[in-house]
């Protein structure tokens, strides 16, 4: 194998799936340099099988006896291998612990970006981390923050940059911090906006934007605004006036928000950003505010806004909750610190 | 312009092939030495292939070219077995099929080599593919401790 060219051993081992990379590293130096490669990291998850391949992690967590901060377990499985069988389909075979995160009181799960996934506990700490290669990063606190109401979390494609943002009110300003984890800083977006953010916790990155709900007290009725993470400014656009309901999520790569008025409807955004194609459509939601995948032909998932799997049965109509905080996310080399390079 | 619809080819130690102009075109290479000058009866040389690597490769060539007009699961039970080789055959292969720029070829291949390496230690893997250690003591203790667990 030494004297194969290293583009054809690229070619091999980026077709390798992660935890199999991380061992192919230790074979020999001149793997490691390539393996470690950011490079490689980003031809790796740009592949359409690394995208295709959707994997769900499931956190639980508990307080530590002796002091104040959170055990968190971790189960990670690939979407083909879970549901099988019986019970849970082994989504609470917990594989490992983040040990020294030092997360305290209660964990949020913002939504995953790149194979990244970032948790953020009550007092606002935030750590990033990579399921997948199991690295993970307390990222500095902001010194000067408001209590934030709400972050998400998302990728500056021009910059090549993961940013954070913490969206708060201050005297009826809705307030946005964002952090790069390039520059690793923090930084007061000067531009305000007057709006009022009224969504939940988990929120919508569709475009190189994160979407939320809002109030204009210009208007009458809700408004989507997206902060985009490239440009760090906001844009504004309508919803389907008062028949839209305070959630948003993407389906099929569009905006959605279920029907107000009709649990079986939802409005489906069909062409970002032009508000006259907010479409009517049959909702194949269960309730409103799900995500919902096929585990198989009997069993599908759900992954609600709020932290928790249900599994559903199709045969007999049971629903099984499974009240653990989870997401969905693409495996990834992607290291959750400033320098991609090792 | 006339086409001549066979086309001969010379590998690295003298052999010569003789095949249809339109299993040759499936190699990129040969593809364009064909559009560049058009060698009527020429021999086109192939050197960095050995006569018993081409006449695989050609193998794999003319049933993919028939295969075509037959349906699809005949044709991947056949590639399994066509890339079930000796290590040392997968190596000249995917040389060759890079050689010739053969892009299916390649994707066999390749995806070939990285089945045989998942689920094996770096340790099976050196020994597998013929691949010196050139990590000290300390740095493989490093690895352990970082990523121990991938190696469970």
């Amino acid at each position: 194998m030494a004297y194969l060219p290293l583009e054809i051993i690229e070619n091999i081992l980026l077709r390798l799936p992660v935890k199999s990379l991380l061992y192919c590293k230790c074979v020999c130096k001149a793997w490691y340099a390539m393996i470690s490669h950011p490079q490689f990291a980003k031809a790796h998850l740009q592949l359409p099988q690394t995208q295709a391949k959707t994997r769900l992690c499931i956190i639980h967590f508990e307080e530590e006896k002796h002091d104040a901060s959170l055990v968190v377990r971790v189960s990670t499985k690939d979407w083909e291998s879970i549901g099988d069988g019986n019970g849970n389909g082994g989504l609470l075979d917990f594989d490992y612990s983040l040990s020294d995160a030092n997360l305290k009181q209660y964990i949020h799960l913002l939504n995953s970006c790149d194979g990244l996934l970032c948790l953020v506990d009550t007092l606002g700490k935030i750590v990033l981390w990579n399921p997948s290669t199991r690295q993970y990063n307390s990222l500095p606190p902001n010194a000067n923050a408001p209590k934030y109401i709400w972050y998400g979390f998302g990728y500056d494609s021009s910059a090549d940059d993961y940013k954070i943002v913490g969206v708060s009110r201050l005297r009826r300003e809705t307030v946005v911090d964002v952090f790069s984890l390039k520059s690793y800083k923090w930084r007061r977006i000067e531009k305000k906006h007057h709006t009022e953010v009224i969504c939940s916790w988990r929120n919508t990155v569709l475009h190189g934007a994160m979407h939320w709900i809002a109030y204009d007290p210009n208007v009458p009725y809700p408004t989507v605004v997206a902060f985009d993470f490239e440009k760090e400014e906001f844009r504004q656009m309508t919803t389907p006036r008062d028949e839209s309901s305070y959630i948003l999520t993407v389906i099929g790569g569009c905006l959605c928000t279920p029907s107000g008025r009709d649990s079986n409807k939802m409005w489906v955004m069909k062409e970002y950003g032009v508000e006259a194609s907010w479409t009517r459509m049959d909702s194949p939601y269960l309730n409103e505010n799900f995500k919902c995948q096929p585990l198989n032909n009997q069993l599908k998932l759900w992954v609600n806004e709020e932290p928790l799997v249900v599994l559903f049965d199709v045969l007999d109509n049971r629903h099984r909750y499974i009240n653990y905080t989870a997401d969905l996310y693409v495996e990834s080399l992607v290291r959750p610190y400033p320098s991609q390079n090792e | 312009m006339a086409f001549t619809k066979k086309v001969t080819l010379k590998s690295s130690d003298g052999e010569l092939f003789i095949i249809d102009r339109a299993v040759a075109l499936q190699s990129r290479t040969i593809q364009y030495v064909l559009e560049d000058t058009n060698p009527v009866d020429a021999i086109i040389p192939v050197p960095a292939v050995d006569a018993r690597t081409l006449s695989k490769v050609l193998e794999y060539c003319k049933k993919h070219l028939i295969d075509l007009n037959t349906d699809f699961e005949d044709y991947s039970k056949w590639d399994k077995d066509f890339v079930d080789a000796e290590v040392w055959m997968l190596y000249d292969l995917i040389m060759a099929a890079d050689y010739l720029h053969i892009p299916p070829l390649i994707d066999l291949i390749c995806d070939k080599i990285a089945s045989m390496f998942k689920g094996q230690t770096p340790d099976k893997i050196r020994e597998i593919f013929n691949i010196d250690n050139d990590f000290s003591k300390e740095e493989e203790e490093d690895f352990k401790k970082k990523s121990g667990w991938a190696f469970k």
